[in-house]
């Protein structure tokens, strides 16, 4: 009769089955896991509503003076202060703020006078897609990449890609675009060089539309996957437990596809949640480059233009995006990760 | 290796710059506008005020490269005592600090940066600033991982049992393990300001004309993208090599201590 | 204790090199030995002897990659294992031939249930259903002593001890009904106590299957335990060669004397612990002559001379130079 005890120790070795009571219990867990990280959630919130709201202390020398322009009279610019409340407490005037943001009232554009939610929920669609667009081409052939690499690790393939990620990271995203767009579009005619079509329209347009802004945004994502992939799924194939499976007898092929990225998986979905989030910001200035009226376009008009609304509700809106993915990345690592589960 | 040599020969370049240019970076020749590179006199060409591309790009990458640090040395400043404080006093202090850290990671960094230096007003300066701050928290979490890291170390409970006073244990043990990581990241660092540095500078919040950066010319390049699409070529390339040498840097330091620190 | 007189496996000088920066190393020569139906070969020998190395070798996860190469052959059930191509190697493993490592606490996937990894096993070789496997793959667990197997099968490897693990990994061996186990220090990273039980469980394994076994292990007490015959490797060479329990009453070569002198013993005079001075040599020291004499304490001039392994009487060899007579300078 033998049991699992041991007499004396070399390794810390847990021993509890996974009985159904357990796993009840795992859930319940799994509940208060979650418990802990929503009020960080909401304090992340509150802090990142703060720090948008005090963009507009940045504004050098009274703002109401800027805003008015030039050639304003005090009247003009004692109005512009009451409009918009400048002369109340500083906590007030961001209450009252948060208090719309809450009912999704974002306030209203100076340039267009129109409320910012409209203008920016306009634009959401279109950045979205590109931010899909781009981050399933790079992970489809930065995962892929890095997975061949690492299996013929040190041979000719992975010599190349691994030249091409590193390249593929320090090359500005926008100058790529700018390539693509000189090559494709305007040389050879392939592709649109500017707008967009919602895929409601047609579908066809709107993909040709994404293509190539899309690979400029997936290059470094898609670089960085790449390396990410191949460092951990080399390390993962050196283990103990791929040799063992190779006793078994699996084939290279299976263990490569089934158990390395099975347990590659979670640190990847860290990456691939942060390279999402990173893309969704930083499409910025390849919108800009092939006239995609997405919320990058809209961001860097509200520059140049001076309008502060627009553009708090665009940071707002873009740092809740992060925080949300950050948040479910959390939680799909958890659930992938078996030994979190006892 | 290579990484250091041509970092080097970009920051020779750099600094000779404003000697070594052919032409005169800032004077306009309005009959030479827009020459296709291989003109007569002009190796790269010309741009839309008959500026000598070749030129431009000289002066331009000092300012790039100048820039680059600058936004760097401002990342560090922020974030490499915060970094230390954060991990060797742990606690409470540290959870405040890694909240902030967090919230303001939350923030994509082209976009923040945009703000800031918009709402600040479009200067290479405040570009820089904005820059900085938004790159801190990188600089925040690895300084903090570094400490963190060390302390737990052995030798650090063992030189602790045998009466060390912290200070000593600080400087002694634990700045030399954090300054190697930095190092490395401080490379790396500087290539990603460098790219975010050309992102604003070609939406023109960066660099302000009559200067340049490469980012800035390629603003201007796009200007003029269907009638001379060679502007645009250069100084992205120029950005690149730059990046990748600074890339290069910071994984060659990074294996050459590798071997040291693996006793 | 053999049934068939028939080598199941018959290996004839198995090399092995290595590219040590652009020369050609050998790091096993001259290997040869046998294992007959039914029958436990020891193979032992200090850390870096080479016995593991040969084992790897004939399952093909040494000699085939850049930089290594591999000569002799092992004959097995027919088919030169050195020389199959690599569909043939994976229908051979885990199927006719299985190994089982030294780590049990790294060998198993962690994210992958352990009636999985079993029935994964075997279904590369058996044309049978997922819950067939499963089935299966849980009389294994069973045969191995696993308590609670329907249980533990849906159990992932963190939720199993040490010595849980290994009789796992000895499940996942035995699923295919191999002919011939390998078993690389199964037991060196156990505790002593689980140690015994998984050898009492392999003796088990090899009397009601009739596997023939390769063990490898620095620990003569094991193999005094375990197995029938024995193969001594110092330096990449096998020295000597016999059935356990000759070997034991009279060792042929000086390095199994050592290491039976070295082995600590509970009944018997008191002394201090014997124990070989200096270290064996690197491949890249590998000499020509007999690579034991720098250590040797019975080491002659002549000992410098190449050396062979030389059959004495059927089923035993030496590769001593001195043949018998450093028997004569021994103490008591």
């Amino acid at each position: 009769m033998t049991t699992g005890t041991s007499v004396s120790p070399s390794r810390r070795e847990p021993t509890r089955q996974s009985t159904p009571a357990r796993r009840r219990i795992h859930v319940a867990g799994l509940l208060r896991n979650l418990g802990y990280r929503l009020p960080r959630l909401l304090g992340l919130f509150v802090v990142v509503t703060i720090t948008v709201f005090g963009l507009s202390a940045l504004i050098p020398g009274d703002p109401a003076v800027t805003l008015a322009g030039e050639g304003a009279t005090p009247e003009s610019i004692a109005a512009i202060r009451e409009k918009l409340g400048l002369s109340k407490p500083w906590l007030e005037q961001y209450l009252s703020w948060m208090n719309g943001v809450l009912h999704g009232d974002l306030g209203t554009s100076f340039f267009y006078n129109t409320p910012v939610s409209g203008l920016v929920m306009s634009r959401v669609p279109v950045t979205l897609s590109l931010a899909l667009f781009a981050i399933v081409a790079a992970v489809i052939f930065g995962i892929l990449a890095g997975m061949l690499a690492a299996a013929r690790r040190g041979r000719v393939v992975d010599k190349i890609t691994t030249v091409l990620s590193t390249v593929g990271i320090a090359t500005p995203n926008f100058w790529v675009g700018m390539i693509l767009l000189i090559l494709f579009s305007l040389n050879w005619r392939v592709f649109p060089a500017v707008g967009y079509t919602s895929i409601t329209t047609n579908p066809g347009a709107w993909f040709m539309h994404l293509v190539l802004p899309g690979i400029a945004l997936a290059a470094a994502a898609g670089a960085e996957l790449q390396r990410q992939t191949r460092s951990s799924v080399s390390e993962i194939l050196s283990q103990d437990y791929i040799r063992t499976a190779r006793a078994q007898g699996l084939t290279r092929r299976k263990i490569l596809w089934q158990r390395a990225l099975k347990n590659g998986a979670p640190p990847l979905a860290t990456v691939i949640g942060l390279q999402t989030a990173v893309l969704l910001g930083g499409s910025v200035v390849v919108e800009k480059v092939f006239g995609i009226p997405g919320l990058g376009t809209l961001a860097i008009d509200s520059v140049t233009l001076k309008d502060l609304p627009v553009l708090q509700g665009i940071v707002l809106l873009n740092a809740c995006f992060v925080i949300i993915i950050n948040f479910a990345t959390d939680i799909i690592y958890t659930v992938l990760n078996p030994k979190v589960r006892v | 290796m290579a990484g250091l040599i041509t970092l080097c020969v970009l920051a020779l370049v750099a600094l000779v710059a404003p000697w070594i240019t052919p032409y005169d970076p800032y004077a306009s020749d309005l009959n030479a506008v827009l020459l296709p590179p291989g003109s007569p006199g002009h190796v790269l060409g010309t741009d839309e005020l008959g500026r000598d591309v070749a030129s431009r790009l000289l002066v331009g990458g000092r300012v790039s490269l100048i820039a680059a640090l600058q936004g760097t040395v401002i990342a560090l400043l922020v974030g490499v005592p915060l970094g230390l404080v954060a991990g060797f006093f742990g606690s409470w202090v540290d959870r405040i600090i890694m909240f902030f850290t967090d919230a303001l990671m939350s923030f994509p960094g082209i976009l923040l940066a945009m703000a800031i230096a918009g709402i600040l007003g479009p200067n290479l300066t405040n570009a820089m600033v904005a820059i900085g701050i938004v790159t801190a928290p990188r600089a925040i979490r690895l300084v903090r991982g570094s400490v963190l890291g060390t302390r737990e170390d052995t030798y650090i409970e063992a030189a602790r049992s045998i009466g060390t006073p912290s200070y000593q244990i600080v400087v002694r043990h634990i700045l030399p393990n954090v300054l190697a990581p930095l190092v490395v990241f401080s490379a790396i660092l500087a290539g990603t300001v460098m790219l975010i540095e050309a992102g604003l500078s070609f939406i023109g919040l960066g660099v302000q004309p009559p200067e340049a950066s490469w980012g800035a010319m390629l603003g201007n390049a796009f200007n003029y993208i269907s009638r001379s699409p060679w502007l645009a070529v250069y100084p992205g390339v120029c950005i690149a090599i730059s990046v990748l040498a600074l890339n290069v840097l910071g994984d060659g330091i990074r294996d050459s201590i590798g071997k040291k620190v693996r006793r | 204790m053999t049934n068939a007189k028939d080598a199941l496996l018959s290996v004839e000088n198995l090399r092995l090199e290595i590219d040590v920066n652009g020369v050609w190393t050998p790091v096993v020569e001259d290997v040869s030995f046998e294992v007959r139906q039914g029958e436990t070969l020891g193979l032992v020998g200090e850390s870096g002897s080479g016995k593991s190395v040969s084992a790897m070798s004939l399952m093909g996860f040494m000699g085939r990659q850049r930089g290594q190469r591999v000569s002799g052959t092992a004959t097995f059930q027919g088919r030169d294992l050195l020389r199959l191509n690599d569909r043939e190697l994976e229908s051979m493993r885990g199927n006719d031939i299985a190994m089982v490592f030294q780590e049990p606490m790294t060998s198993l996937d962690p994210a992958f249930k352990v009636g999985n990894q079993i029935a994964a096993g075997i279904r590369v070789h058996q044309d049978v259903t997922a819950s067939k496997a499963k089935e299966m793959a849980i009389e294994a667990m069973d045969k191995v002593r696993i308590p609670n197997a329907r249980v533990r099968a849906d159990n992932y490897p963190h939720e199993f001890s040490g010595g849980m693990r290994q009789r796992v990994l000895i499940a996942m061996a035995i699923a295919n009904n191999p002919s011939m186990l390998i078993a690389d220090e199964p037991t060196t990273a156990l505790d002593v106590s689980v140690q015994a039980q998984i050898l009492t469980l392999l003796t088990e394994m090899k009397e009601d299957l009739g596997l023939a076994m390769i063990f490898i292990t620095h620990n003569m007490g094991v193999v005094a335990d375990i197995c029938d015959r024995l193969a001594v490797m110092y330096a990449g060479q096998i020295v000597e060669e016999g059935d356990v329990f000759e070997t034991f009453a009279a060792p042929q070569h000086p390095y199994t004397d050592r290491l039976l002198a070295a082995m600590p013993r509970i009944t018997g005079p008191r002394g201090s612990l014997e124990w070989i001075p200096g270290s064996p040599p690197r491949p890249t020291d590998f000499s020509a002559g007999c690579r034991f004499a720098p250590r040797c304490r019975h080491r002659l001039e002549s000992c410098e001379r190449p050396t062979t392994l030389l059959e004495i009487s059927p089923g035993r060899s030496n590769r001593c130079l001195r043949g018998t007579t450093w028997m004569e300078e021994r103490e008591s």
